[in-house]
């Protein structure tokens, strides 16, 4: 890594030093073509906010810097051969370290940044700026001499480096056609999105409801963004739209959406450079005294230490549980953030928070606070944040939707920065039935978005797709599309089904009305298709992490589900022919303590709605079993040897029920001759207890 | 087609058995989907301690995660021998125990319980057979399982308990031990308090000498409820001919200590009844219901 002028003291007025052509070669090769983007498309997108961050100078220093660079190598005159040169000579010597030409189409794709936002594609509209750039008092406005013959060639050269020599390990740079824009295309579709401008692809991505490791066709991803952009008013916004929108750029936007979409893993990330983006949250510590902050949040992503010299001169952040502290940062300006985003670099690490309508505020038990969350659960309380000008549009839905008990804090309004209201303890138990107003759309997975939306619904599995049948998700209709009907077609095979939906009135089409056998089905609606799997199961006995949770009992005894750690307590039952309806039977033991009645449990006919039949039934007896006595048809008992066991008399004995069975009872026939000899023993004991 | 007859419950068990484990929110998702695809307006925490109580899974409500316990059959006294299958449930454990159960020693049957999950049973012929049954299904087979559930069950003064300050007046809500019922507190006095902190009920306890103690809300009511005359569970036995099962009940406002709630549950299979103000467990022997008596602090009254 290219050490950092922004090292120096920040209080130092002297003019910030002349870095080298060799300097910015070093440290644009290290921001754009790094290890995080192995084997991925590399987007050279260029802009004075790049150059700061990549010198960590402050503009319009870094762009000057950059130029008065290549100025040193090509000079005012436009010498374009001297970068070929210098390309040459850095062939023969092996082709060690970064490619010479980068510091050169740095600056062609910065020219291009630089057109105005709603300015047409005409290299005219090109070439002035580029020129201006070495030179400010240049008012031409044909190409530089050698620019068309040379320019393609160094592209390629780049190219070449970075795929074949560096085997694509830092990243791949393609070069497209752009339509009829020759020589000027290579650097436009680089700098038609600022770096700046990708930090929204994460809102984006979450608006339309993609999951991470989700696949979806990248002219989709791009119908989608010109549809998310489309009204919006924000020159981030217009020029997304437009990238999104021409046809001439198609492919390469195409090629930016799908790499950023296969490394999003539900958290922001750095379009161009893949290093993890930190989050920083808006909260509040009480309802009543919203005193309102900004949070740092931590994951696992981000180092626990660090520092910024953007916050409070120098300001170093430790991680403590899920934030940073200091919490709340210091010397934020929350007012100013709300209004139009905040971010802050700490080392390499860029923390951001994005300006919206609408911050959904969650209680956090580590903060001890309520802080701002990507969406909305179900069953859960939030307070939630409303720019004014949405408040009537959000308080309607929630008097439609959420469970009584939310309310507009009229007090807290003094406390809050200006056009801001709040509102507490709002929660929503389950989706809503009515349409979700724009500035709650994005923390509400229901409304409907540009593409075909999968929401809700019971998945299953690490894969994301795939449903438990019976949990079929429902699909959110494609805004692109006012197409009327939704298909839904079963994957290799000719089943498919054509639904009627009404664009305009229908939001959601609910898939488990429609009870799908297991299957991978693909449902389209006009453009937009999203693919799902419905599995009647993919685990044999239990999901991972089955039995981690554990309730602790007496004498450290441990309990999941019905099992306990405790040894066993009870003998087994035994098994005893069954009495017959009504009757009972009677399990005897040796000691006249050890007896017990056995009855079918009739109770059952009620919660079961029917009766079984029992020939056998189990006897619960805690003691050794000796006799059964068993009812004939007569009525009276009969006994059945179980267990050679010798009676065990006491003095107690007289009159227990214990006696008084044996005695009521007759050796059932057929019983061996032992048997005969024992009852005649228990009957003794019995008699003789008796009379005692 | 899918499992048309399945309930909501049905469902969230068989998503929590092929989940396996998570966050209190992903099932407190889970639970708003089933609610919505069967139209039952219940809260999540309802349904998630309906599985609990029925024995498929654990939750720990503080750390705000839970998971399914794995399957296992359960021989209960009083039942004649059908075995009740608790734990994870997902398909192919219904298949296995389907197969299982292929029997002629062994009869299998599942009866719903509204919007809970349907209790699965299997009548076998014999302890062996219910033996067969478990070894078929690899699972374990537990013998009485509410009895060792009583005898872990720590009484309600055994419950691990912190200082904690004293919450403000106008935040709090005391428990009247006459009512069973929440209401405003007017001055602290000795007894149980609710706190709403940030969206959660917390539940505080100010004992004799002025300490404000965390305390969970069964251990909390029923410390309150020490030395009430009104009785707050009773037993009644079974009938002569055992067409009815002895039974323990307990106040609808009370809640039990989630081992003495699984205990009750697992005597039956069943969530328990509501009958006139009581929940009603079925089949739950005398012995054991003052076992939990005893260890809530609690009066028996045998009706």
């Amino acid at each position: 890594m290219m050490p950092s002028p922004m090292l120096r003291n920040s209080d130092d007025p002297s003019p910030p030093p002349a870095l080298s052509y060799e300097w910015w070669a070093g440290a644009i090769a290290d921001f754009f073509f790094n290890p995080s983007h192995l084997g991925e498309e590399v987007l050279f997108a260029v802009d004075d906010g790049t150059l700061c961050e990549i010198s960590g100078m402050e503009e319009p220093e870094a762009a000057i810097s950059l130029a008065g660079a290549v100025a040193s190598l090509v000079g005012t005159g436009w010498n374009i051969d001297a970068v070929m040169r210098r390309k040459s000579k850095w062939r023969l010597a092996g082709s060690d370290g970064p490619h010479p030409a980068l510091p050169f189409l740095a600056l062609t794709v910065l020219a291009a940044a630089r057109m105005g936002d709603d300015a047409g594609f005409a290299p005219h509209n090109y070439y002035v700026p580029l020129r201006r750039l070495l030179d400010p008092r240049d008012t031409r406005t044909g190409a530089p001499p050698g620019f068309t013959e040379l320019v393609e060639g160094l592209w390629a050269d780049v190219a070449q480096w970075a795929n074949d020599s560096l085997g694509g390990k830092r990243g791949r740079l393609c070069i497209r056609p752009v339509g009829h824009l020759t020589y000027v295309g290579l650097a436009l579709q680089h700098a038609l999105v600022r770096g700046a401008d990708l930090r929204h692809v994460d809102a984006f991505f979450r608006r339309i409801g993609l999951l991470p490791g989700e696949d979806v066709a990248p002219a989709e991803l791009r119908r989608s963004l010109a549809i998310w952009t489309v009204g919006k008013e924000q020159a981030w916004a217009r020029r997304l739209h437009r990238v999104s929108t021409s046809e001439d750029l198609a492919e390469h936007c195409e090629a930016v959406l799908a790499r950023a979409a296969r490394r999003w893993d539900g958290r922001p990330r750095d379009a161009r450079t893949g290093r993890p983006v930190g989050r920083i949250r808006v909260g509040i510590e009480s309802v009543r005294r919203p005193a309102i902050a900004l949070y740092a949040q931590w994951d696992e992503r981000l180092p626990q230490s660090l520092t910024t010299a953007d916050l409070e001169g120098g300001l170093p952040l430790h991680r403590w549980e899920g934030w940073y502290r200091p919490c709340p940062l210091p010397g934020a300006d929350v007012g100013a953030a709300l209004r139009s985003g905040l971010d802050f670099k700490a080392g390499d690490i860029r923390f951001e928070f994005r300006a919206d309508d609408t911050y959904a505020l969650a209680y956090d038990d580590d903060l001890g606070a309520w802080a701002s969350v990507d969406s909305i659960s179900y069953g859960e309380r939030y307070h939630l944040l409303v720019e004014r000008h949405c408040k009537d549009e959000v308080v309607s839905f929630l008097r439609d939707e959420a469970v009584e008990g939310w309310q507009v804090e009229r007090r807290a309004s003094s406390s809050l920065p200006a056009g801001w209201a709040l509102l507490s303890g709002v929660r929503l138990d389950m989706r809503p039935r009515t349409a979700v107003p724009p500035a709650l759309a994005p923390l509400i997975p229901v409304a409907r978005g540009p593409r075909l939306r999968v929401i809700g619904g019971l998945p299953i599995g690490a894969v994301p797709g795939i449903y438990l049948r019976g949990g079929e998700p429902a699909v959110s209709l494609s805004a692109l599309s006012d197409d009327d009907s939704l298909v839904i077609e079963l994957v290799g095979s000719s089943w498919r089904e054509q639904f009627v939906v009404d664009p305009t009135a229908t939001e959601e089409f609910d898939l488990s009305i429609l009870g799908l056998e297991p299957g991978r089905y693909r449902i389209v609606h006009g453009e937009s298709s999203a693919t799902i799997q419905i599995e009647d199961g993919i685990r044999e006995r239990q999901g991972p992490g089955a039995g981690t949770v554990s309730h602790r009992g007496r004498d450290g005894v441990m309990v999941i589900g019905t099992t306990t750690s405790s040894s066993p307590i009870q003998a087994e039952p035994i098994t005893v022919p069954a009495p017959s309806l009504g009757d009972a039977s009677v399990v005897l033991g040796c000691s006249p303590q050890h007896h017990k009645v056995v009855q079918l449990p009739l109770w059952l006919e009620e919660p079961f709605g029917f009766l079984p039949t029992w020939r056998t039934i189990d006897a619960w007896v805690p003691f050794d079993a000796a006799w059964h006595l068993v009812p004939n048809r007569a009525g009276n008992y009969e006994a059945l040897l179980l267990d050679d066991l010798a009676p065990e008399p006491d003095r107690c004995a007289a009159g227990t029920p214990w006696a008084r069975w044996i005695l009521r009872s007759t050796l059932a026939p057929g019983q061996p001759d032992a048997a005969e000899r024992l009852w005649e023993l228990y009957n003794r004991a019995a008699s003789n207890s008796e009379a005692s | 087609m899918g499992p048309s007859a399945a309930s909501a419950g049905d469902d969230l068990l068989r998503w929590v058995s092929e989940t396996g484990s998570g966050t209190w929110d992903r099932l407190r998702d889970a639970c708003a989907y089933v609610g919505r695809k069967h139209a039952v307006h219940r809260r999540p925490w309802i349904q998630a301690s309906e599985l609990s109580a029925l024995g498929h899974i654990d939750i720990d409500w503080s750390a705000r995660r839970w998971s399914v316990a794995p399957p296992a059959l359960n021989l209960v006294p009083g039942l004649g021998l059908c075995i009740v299958l608790t734990g994870s449930r997902p398909h192919y454990i219904d298949r296995r125990f389907d197969e299982a159960t292929d029997d002629l020693d062994v009869f299998p049957f599942e009866v719903p319980q509204g919007p809970a999950p349907a209790a699965r049973f299997a009548k076998c012929a014999s302890v062996a057979a219910a033996q067969h049954v478990a070894d078929a299904l690899e699972t374990d087979l537990i013998i009485d399982p509410a009895r060792a559930l009583v005898a872990a069950l720590r009484a309600a003064d055994e419950v691990p308990i912190q200082l904690v300050p004293q919450p403000e007046m106008d935040e709090a809500q005391r428990f009247n031990t006459e009512t069973l019922q929440w209401q405003p507190a007017r001055t602290f006095e000795p007894g149980l308090y609710r706190v709403d902190l940030h969206g959660r009920p917390l539940h505080r306890r100010l004992d004799e000498s002025g300490s404000w103690l965390e305390i969970d809300l069964p251990s909390g009511q029923f410390l309150s409820l020490r030395g009430r005359k009104e009785p707050a569970l009773r037993w009644r036995p079974a009938s002569r001919d055992n067409t009815s099962s002895p039974y323990l009940e307990v106040r609808r406002e009370l809640v039990l200590p989630e081992l003495a709630e699984r205990a009750a549950t697992v005597s039956s299979g069943f969530l328990p009844q509501v009958v006139a103000g009581w929940r009603r467990y079925r089949n739950v022997p005398e012995a054991m219901a003052e076992v939990i008596a005893d260890r809530l602090f609690q009066k028996l009254e045998r009706v």
